[in-house]
């Protein structure tokens, strides 16, 4: 796969600790897209939103067909406003950034809440073979707002700082909405 | 026995990070991306076609909606559509910034998300209502956006506009 890697090209290790592909050749799809290249821009989906559904599912506290839209509709959104990456690199982060703003979109999430035909079941078990599940229920059932700061910070490795500005809080808010989270969390589990 | 910070913090960091996603949702993305681009194409036209949408789905299913909302339903397509029409240019006279424009496209994202849903959803009057008021909201970006011009020339200095300044 990377017979053809030179020097000057580096490679992204993913998560799981495996080469997943160049920033070079990742640049080239992101190119691709802002040029109009949808076949491109699947790539791209298939290669970042398995990375985004977790984060979404825990963020709609567990509804699976909310946190779908939100994962269409960030997509949507990228492949709209992709001309305004200037660094096709940054572009996974980007894409992340703006779907963590979708999904705290509150107004947004009450309007998709509305037009839904159905409720989720009480105990929902996020759409993956979960190894922890009594972790993943305790999570989802938090206050909404204790639930995003957690997310937020704990899982997706933002500041105090950065999750204030987003949520339109205090910095000290945000820190008293990740200890009273930690302590639930604490209680429900054994 | 409840558990502590450390055992919470190394069960919070082995959880999944990926899942495998439902195969039906890039369709149903790409759909929406050629749709956009066949918008794109169209131009005002889509937004004229949404107007008799609105105009007949009003008639035809909801005889008791007031006539205020089907008056401002009807203003506010034409508005949307002349805007659409006019937004590049409009956008350069007025000196929109990026932030203005992102609130334009998050109201046109949601905009096509609701006039999808009425395809699914025909004459559904909450949707109606919605598509309304959004289309009221996106077009009263246009006002804003001359108020703030008007005050700007006034004060002779620039104030800088988040997108939490409008209402989305």
């Amino acid at each position: 796969m990377f017979s053809n890697l030179s020097a000057n090209r580096r490679i992204i290790v993913g998560m799981n600790g495996f080469s997943c592909e160049t920033t070079d050749a990742l640049s080239d799809k992101v190119h691709a897209a802002q040029q109009g290249d949808t076949g491109a821009f699947e790539y791209l989906y298939r290669r970042f939103a398995p990375g985004l559904l977790p984060m979404l599912w825990r963020l709609s506290g567990g509804d699976r067909s909310l946190a779908e839209d939100w994962l269409q509709d960030a997509f949507v959104l990228a492949w709209k406003k992709l001309t305004q990456l200037r660094d096709p690199s940054a572009f996974g982060g980007w894409l992340r950034k703006l779907a963590v703003n979708l999904a705290l979109t509150e107004k947004r999430r009450g309007r998709l809440e509305s037009i839904r035909e159905y409720t989720e079941p009480t105990a929902p078990e996020p759409p993956w073979p979960a190894a922890d599940l009594d972790l993943e229920r305790a999570i989802i059932d938090l206050p909404k707002r204790a639930r995003e700061v957690l997310v937020l910070f704990q899982l997706e490795g933002w500041t105090h700082e950065e999750i204030a500005q987003r949520l339109k809080v205090e910095t000290g808010t945000s820190k008293s909405q990740l200890s009273r989270a930690r302590s639930l969390l604490k209680e429900r589990l054994t | 026995m409840n558990i502590n910070d450390q055992e919470l913090d190394r069960r919070l960091n082995a959880l999944p990070q990926s899942a495998d996603v439902n195969e039906a949702i890039w369709p149903k993305i790409e759909h929406r991306l050629h749709a956009r681009s066949h918008r794109r194409w169209f131009g005002g036209a889509a937004v004229a076609a949404g107007l008799v949408a609105v105009v007949v789905i009003t008639n035809l299913n909801s005889p008791d909606w007031a006539e205020l909302h089907r008056n401002q339903a009807i203003e506010a397509e034409v508005r949307a559509m002349n805007a659409m029409t006019l937004l590049p240019q409009l956008a350069d006279q007025m000196g929109w910034d990026e932030d203005m424009l992102a609130a334009w496209n998050q109201y046109q994202t949601a905009i096509e998300e609701i006039e999808a849903a009425l395809e699914l959803n025909p004459g559904y009057q909450m949707l109606v209502d919605t598509l309304a008021a959004t289309r009221l909201k996106q077009s009263n970006l246009l006002n804003q956006a001359k108020s703030t011009r008007f005050m700007n020339a006034q004060q002779a200095e620039e104030a800088p506009i988040g997108v939490n300044n409008y209402e989305i």
